[in-house]
């Protein structure tokens, strides 16, 4: 039997509590009776029907579905396409066009948010839905490309000249082996695509317009007005389903791995 | 015999750096040509540009009489067998060897009726429903060479085809190989870095170093009458005694060993010996030259000769037919 470290395992507790807990004390106080949320007076789900009820509410998730569903669909298929092409073609500047592709990841989002603003406006676009899809289409891509070229890399070429050996001429290697094979990564980043877009606030706060308010945005607008329960259940779901999405890609990502390494 | 692969000084150059410097190369149909040579002799990088994965840097490569600078590898008439095998993991033994026939668009009723000879051919009916995961190593190994026969290509190209495999099963497959290849009486274009596998197997062995080739010959020319000092060295075990501007190559078998006091004026040389390793059917006996640091290996079989032991003084001698001599 190993000996446990209890100073680390105590440690380890402590650290989950810190993350976890504002979001557990969030959840918890959604399904709160009172209105005001330092005082519990009893379980409900009052909060949830109320939220289905309210107009505004659902306007917002209709926004934050159809923009999730078109930037992330976008994304995939610019990011897949991407990281093929990179990966056929030896570019001289290979890694620095990589680096450049992978930037927006760390770049503060405030900043991708100022620069989409000003470059939208320049071009004298009207705020709304297709600036919202553009921006979280853009801020996506790199994260699909991640996903997809780690798949890329597991698969070699040997498979590729196989198929080629073989007589299949480069689209049919594509639609027979390539895409077939890195289809679970391309899934993986679909789903990881549509959470982000979902789950995003600054880029969205800089390129949305009327009638495109998105839920987090949405949430923002009530909160200035002071944390009501139905921010706590709203945010509750965004939470809930974020996780379950990222578990999906998750599985996905993985069972990738486990059918290329024969 | 007619020319099926013709290489017309063919060059490879990766990044300004010379792989393989230009030569020219006939293989004839139905042959079982082997490219042998240590790893990173270029090899494999010869075949890759017969396969049309590589391009040569100048020179030029004819299937059949036909040029193939333009030829993307789809489209040329030959198949090649993977080291790895690069069998399609997401479909199952039946699709992977389909695969050839139906990037071509072969008719379903021929493709069906080629399926199942080859399946039979290679014994892997029972397995056609297995994705390539759930087979062992040689299995997998039949079914890489199932895709590419199905193929009925002009010419065969293996890459150490049998390098991952474990040492009994080389050995029953080397002689599988070497049946198929008969019968079917395809070119077989086949890299190995394993000498033995080479001799097994070949009509012509083409044994390679930095690029170059430094012999294309019978097996057993190769063996008997190496032509280069590489070659000499490389094939097999060989004794390499230095003279000024030449060198003699005497194989290890051929050298006799007698004790010291008799038939004295027949020695060339006398030793004193070093080593005796047992390796059942034969004894290497390893033995210092007097007066030099040379060491001369001799192979003395079962039944043969003395209870040679180690400090043993003994007299060395062979017959003048059994040197080789070789440039250096």
């Amino acid at each position: 039997m190993k000996k446990r470290n209890n100073a680390l395992t105590g440690f380890s507790w402590l650290m989950i509590v810190f993350l976890y807990l504002p979001i557990a004390i969030l959840i918890l106080y959604s399904f709160n009776e009172s209105r005001i949320n330092a005082v519990w007076n009893g379980f409900t789900w009052k909060w949830y029907i109320s939220l289905f009820e309210n107009r505004q509410v659902m306007q917002a998730l209709t926004n934050s579905l159809t923009i999730g569903l078109i930037s992330s669909i976008l994304a995939t298929v610019l990011g897949t396409a991407a990281s093929i092409g990179i990966k056929h073609y030896s570019l001289r500047w290979r890694n620095v066009v990589n680096g450049l592709i992978y930037l927006p990841i760390v770049i503060p989002e405030i900043m991708l948010g100022l620069a989409l603003l000003v470059l939208f406006s320049q071009m004298k676009m009207d705020l709304g839905k297709a600036t919202l899809i553009m921006a979280h289409t853009t801020f996506s891509i790199p994260f699909v490309m991640v996903i997809i070229s780690a798949r890329l890399a597991d698969m070699g070429k040997e498979l590729e000249e196989a198929a080629q050996d073989l007589g299949a001429t480069p689209w049919q290697t594509m639609r027979y082996v390539i895409l077939p094979l890195i289809m679970p990564g391309i899934v993986a980043g679909f789903l990881m695509a549509f959470t982000l877009s979902l789950d995003d606030f600054i880029i969205s706060f800089f390129v949305a317009g009327p009638n495109s308010t998105t839920l987090p945005l949405y949430i923002y607008g009530l909160v200035k007005r002071g944390v009501s329960p139905e921010v706590n259940a709203l945010s509750t779901l965004l939470i809930v389903s974020t996780v379950l999405l990222v578990i999906v890609a998750e599985l996905f990502r993985r069972k990738d791995s486990k059918t290329i390494t024969y | 015999m007619k020319t099926i692969i013709h290489l017309d000084t063919i060059e490879k150059q990766f990044a300004g750096s010379v792989v393989v410097p230009p030569f020219s190369l006939s293989i004839e149909e139905g042959e079982f040509l082997t490219l042998l040579g240590p790893s990173g002799c270029g090899k494999t990088t010869l075949l890759r540009m017969i396969a049309g994965f590589e391009e040569p840097t100048s020179g030029e490569i004819y299937l059949d009489g036909k040029p193939l600078a333009h030829v993307p590898a789809y489209q040329r008439d030959m198949n090649m067998v993977f080291q790895q095998y690069a069998l399609f993991p997401h479909m199952t033994v039946e699709q992977n060897i389909l695969f050839g026939l139906k990037m071509k668009k072969v008719d379903g009723a021929e493709q069906k009726r080629r399926l199942e000879e080859v399946l039979q051919y290679v014994q892997l009916t029972e397995l056609r429903k297995r994705t390539p995961k759930q087979l062992s190593g040689g299995q997998q190994q039949r079914v890489a060479i199932a895709r590419a026969i199905i193929n009925n290509p002009k010419v065969l190209l293996l890459d150490e085809p049998l390098g991952a495999l474990d040492y009994q099963l080389r050995k029953s497959l080397q002689l599988e190989l070497k049946n198929l290849q008969k019968n079917l009486g395809i070119t077989f274009i086949y890299v190995t870095h394993d000498q033995e596998e080479a001799m097994a197997m070949s009509d012509r062995i083409a044994v390679m170093n930095k690029g170059r080739i430094e012999q294309i010959a019978s097996p057993a020319e190769i063996y008997n009458r190496p032509q280069t000092l590489f070659v000499a060295t490389f094939i097999g075990e060989n004794n390499i005694f230095k003279a000024e501007g030449s060198c003699t190559a005497v194989r290890p078998e051929k050298v006799k060993l007698y004790p010291i006091d008799t038939e004295s004026d027949k020695h060339k040389k006398t030793g004193r010996i070093t080593d005796v390793v047992f390796l059942g059917n034969l004894r290497k006996i390893y033995i210092r030259l007097d007066g030099t640091e040379m060491s001369v290996l001799a192979h003395q079989y079962a039944n043969e000769g003395f209870d040679w032991q180690v400090d043993h003084q003994v007299a060395i001698g062979w017959s003048q037919t059994d040197e080789v001599v070789l440039s250096c």
